[in-house]
């Protein structure tokens, strides 16, 4: 077992999946746990999808990101060279060349096949609470998707 | 806070995960397909499974700024 430190430290981004499955149990257990994270309110409420539910949302996913760009509010300028970077790295790392545009392309397009995960979610919180109730808003998570 | 922790959880189980705000880009999308009443707003995806070892991506750890690019202590 990972003591605290180093789960922190071993977390990071996956962005390709095996098709092998994710056990229930596994992420039941992870889940019980994640209750325990601080919170006045609990106001976090997520909805998964697997096999046939998550094949149809990825199919749907991908074909409207064909048809037309996510709305997704622009970074602040200040902040933008975070995602630069972040960029440069994934593709590097992806070995796929600044100029390739096919593949930069199809590589983006991942992101709505969830990196073909097999246990895909969707993390939701009621409409009228605000970020200082959700405390769920990773700054990096905007760093996920790259246009 | 409950997101990092269920990662953190998921992490200690060998399950790679990937939160996703591109997802939130097609909101009614994700509503239509999944049910999502029009109470809830969405934050994000989140993508869970056994990470790929061929993926060389999936190596990357990010790096991190030193702690001083963020972290003031007021102390006098």
């Amino acid at each position: 077992m990972l003591d605290l430190d180093q789960a922190i430290k071993e977390r990071h981004s996956t962005r390709m999946f095996l098709p092998q499955p994710v056990p229930r149990e596994l992420v039941n257990e992870a889940l019980v746990l994640a209750q325990y994270a601080h919170s006045n309110i609990q106001p976090w409420h997520l909805v998964f999808a697997s096999e046939a539910a998550r094949d149809r949302l990825v199919a749907a996913l991908v074909d409207e990101a064909k048809r037309r760009p996510p709305n997704i509010p622009p970074l602040p300028p200040s902040f933008q060279h975070f995602r630069s970077e972040l960029g440069a790295q994934v593709y590097g790392a992806m070995g796929i060349a600044r100029e390739d545009a096919a593949a930069h392309a199809a590589a983006v397009l991942r992101n709505w096949e969830f990196f073909r995960a097999p246990l895909t979610g969707v993390v939701c919180m009621h409409r009228d609470l605000g970020p200082p109730d959700a405390l769920v808003w990773e700054c990096s998570c905007k760093l996920c998707y790259w246009p | 806070m409950f997101l990092q922790t269920l990662l953190l959880a998921l992490t200690e189980r060998d399950l790679g995960s990937c939160v996703e705000v591109s997802i939130a880009g097609y909101p009614e999308i994700v509503r239509a397909q999944l049910g999502i009443p029009a109470q809830l707003s969405i934050l994000c995806g989140l993508a869970v499974g056994y990470p790929d070892p061929e993926f060389a991506a999936n190596k990357l750890h990010v790096g991190r700024e030193p702690i001083g690019e963020n972290v003031v202590f007021l102390d006098s």
